[in-house]
């Protein structure tokens, strides 16, 4: 009998746990997620203030800055320097990534923290040095300089999931291919490339995001002409808050769900977790 | 008759470490050459250097009368079956092996019916569409063969292909293998660290140490004829008596002295090492058989090992020696019995290396 009463307080404080575990799970999210939340209900308000709850629902503010053809330019600037610091972050980031897992050198620790280092460098002082060096150069504040500072800080993610994607792969499958007929860059990409296209897919959308959202490096080399959508959004706040600015941000955050959900889609983001350990 | 692969003392260096160490070699068109060795002998790196993955420090490679030595891997007649299978797993067992045919341009109709045939060989017909991870290993092993002689290569490069199989499928795979190799009538060349194997599959056998081939011959030379004392340990159960030879190059067994009626003039002066095979040494009293060695000893252990027991016996003198008698007639011996060692003069075999 109490053997039986034992059994039944585990099971019962097994329970308990478990449903505190849920529920501190959702504290989280919902901690997480609460500020998007705000955000996507103050830019439907239908008052030209700042509302939580909102009042109504409107899509005008969405229409304003829609409208707004600076607006439109930086979204433009923002989306193109994303996809093109990818897409050099790719081009130096995956041969990068092939060399540290597979030649053994001397250094070869000290390249792979240079190569990760954007990570732990704030990126304020990331901007500040590309405007010296750009400056130095003569490129200071153009969309050359702004390009090479996004490649430098999405980098990381492209090498970092890379060389998880290349831990666990099999020289021996290259050489099979090489065996039996195919040249080196066709075992590449016949072979080595569909095997770790997980991670270098989700190393892209990372960069992709990371870039999105840049504000401080950005920051430093804008001029009225040249400005990301985060920039943009940063200046416009400081000398007026309405709800459109609410609808800019929330617009970014829309472009931020659909290439996770592109991420989940095409790769699954258990397996992109998975790669990043 | 000119050689199908023919090596010119490779050597491959790796820093200070040789692998390989001015090996040449000579197999014949159609043949099965086992090459067989402990880990770290260098007969994997051999296999990669006709493979074309490493390339010799020194020396040359010749294949079907055509020098290979710098050509890459693409560019050779050759297959590999690698110890991993190395099958790609993103492709489906009939991508897996149209991959070289495709390589080669060959047309889509003509690659189709090959693989059916490739598949056939194999008895893997029914799992054409099937994912490498999907099958077993003894499966994918097959799918790794026959990728490789679909595409008709010279020679065929197996490199421990079953070492990862069960005990059971292992001997199976042997049969297939060998019968496999008799049909496509194509040269195989097969790493294995597993005597058996060597002795149960090829015509000839290349039995490596550090870097060298230190023998080749048919498994009965390498077995009745070792080159030395390394072989006649390697290759299956062996006593090997320490000898010292006189000036006039006669045997004399170490520890005390009995005389042996072998000789060794090449080692006159110096010390020799007796082969004689467990299975060799008989116990009975008297077979009548004339020109034998006999020893007289006691029996101190007797081990039943299924087949056959293995019997321990110890010599007046303090040499040991194994004896392997089939399982009948052995359980009269019981530790402490004297007997007499007895073995024909020619089973013995005399190494001064």
């Amino acid at each position: 009998m109490r053997r039986r009463f034992g059994v039944m307080t585990e099971r019962l404080g097994l329970r308990i746990g478990r449903v505190a575990l849920g529920g501190f799970g959702w504290i989280v999210l919902t901690y997480l997620a609460l500020p998007l939340v705000v955000i996507i209900g103050v830019s439907v308000t239908t008052t030209a203030y700042l509302r939580f709850p909102p009042v109504g629902f409107t899509l005008k503010w969405y229409a304003q800055f829609l409208s707004d053809p600076s607006y439109l330019d930086a979204i433009s600037t923002s989306a193109v320097l994303a996809v093109n610091a990818t897409a050099l972050a790719l081009l130096l980031g995956v041969p990068t990534a092939l060399v540290l897992a597979r030649a053994h050198f001397r250094g070869e620790k000290g390249l792979a923290a240079l190569f990760l280092s954007p990570l732990i460098l704030p990126p304020i002082v990331m901007g500040a040095a590309i405007l010296q060096y750009a400056g130095a150069l003569g490129f200071a504040r153009t969309y050359g300089a702004m390009l090479v500072g996004h490649t430098v800080i999405v980098i990381p993610y492209v090498v970092r999931t890379t060389l998880a994607s290349l831990v666990g792969f099999e020289t021996s499958l290259e050489e099979a291919a090489r065996d039996l007929g195919d040249s080196g860059p066709g075992a590449f990409f016949r072979i080595t490339l569909p095997i770790i296209k997980p991670g270098i897919i989700a190393g892209a959308l990372f960069a992709v995001i990371i870039s999105w959202i840049n504000v401080e490096l950005s920051m430093f080399n804008t001029t009225a002409h040249l400005m990301t959508i985060p920039v943009k959004l940063f200046n416009y706040i400081q000398y007026s808050v309405d709800p459109m600015i609410a609808a800019v941000s929330a617009a970014t955050i829309y472009v931020a769900i659909v290439v996770v959900a592109i991420l989940d889609v095409t790769v699954g983001i258990d397996r992109v977790a998975a790669s990043n350990e | 008759m000119t050689a199908l692969i023919q090596l010119e003392a490779v050597t491959k260096r790796y820093g200070a470490v040789t692998a390989l160490d001015v090996v040449s070699l000579r197999v014949r068109q159609g043949e099965f050459i086992a090459l067989l060795g402990p880990s770290g002998c260098g007969k994997t790196t051999l296999l990669r250097t006709i493979a074309g993955f490493v390339e010799p420090s020194a020396g040359e490679v010749w294949i079907d009368g055509r020098e290979v030595t710098r050509l890459p891997p693409n560019r050779r007649p050759v297959n590999t079956v690698f110890q991993s299978y190395a099958l790609f797993p993103h492709y489906t067992v009939r991508d897996n092996i149209a991959y070289g045919p495709r390589r080669r341009g060959v047309k889509p109709a003509v690659i189709r019916a090959q693989v059916g045939e490739a598949l056939a060989m194999v008895g893997m017909e029914s799992y054409a569409d099937r994912y490498p991870a999907q099958l077993s290993g003894g499966q994918q092993q097959r799918v790794a063969l026959a990728r490789a002689i679909i595409n008709r290569p010279k020679v065929l490069l197996l490199d421990e292909p079953l070492g990862a199989l069960d005990l059971k499928l292992r001997k199976r795979m042997q049969i297939e293998l060998k019968r496999l190799h008799e049909r496509l009538g194509i040269t195989f060349l097969y790493v294995t660290h597993d005597q058996e194997e060597a002795l149960v599959m090829a015509d000839r056998i290349a039995v490596m140490d550090a870097g060298r081939i230190v023998q080749l011959g048919t498994g009965e030379e390498i077995y009745r004829r070792p080159s030395c004392r390394y072989v006649a340990d390697f290759i299956g159960e062996a006593n090997l008596l320490p000898c010292a030879v006189d000036a006039d190059g006669a045997l004399r067994l170490e520890p005390g002295g009995v005389s042996l009626p072998y000789e060794a003039r090449e080692a006159a002066g110096g010390s020799a090492t007796l082969l004689i095979r467990p299975e060799d040494i008989y116990y009975e009293n008297d077979t009548g058989e004339t020109d034998c060695v006999s020893l007289p000893a006691v029996v101190h252990d007797v081990v039943f090992v299924g087949n056959a027991t293995r019997i321990y016996v110890r010599t007046q003198t303090g040499s040991e020696l194994m004896l392997s008698a089939p399982r009948s007639g052995a359980e009269r011996l019981e530790p402490g019995r004297p007997i007499v060692a007895r073995w024909r003069r020619s089973a013995g075999c005399v190494l001064v290396r």
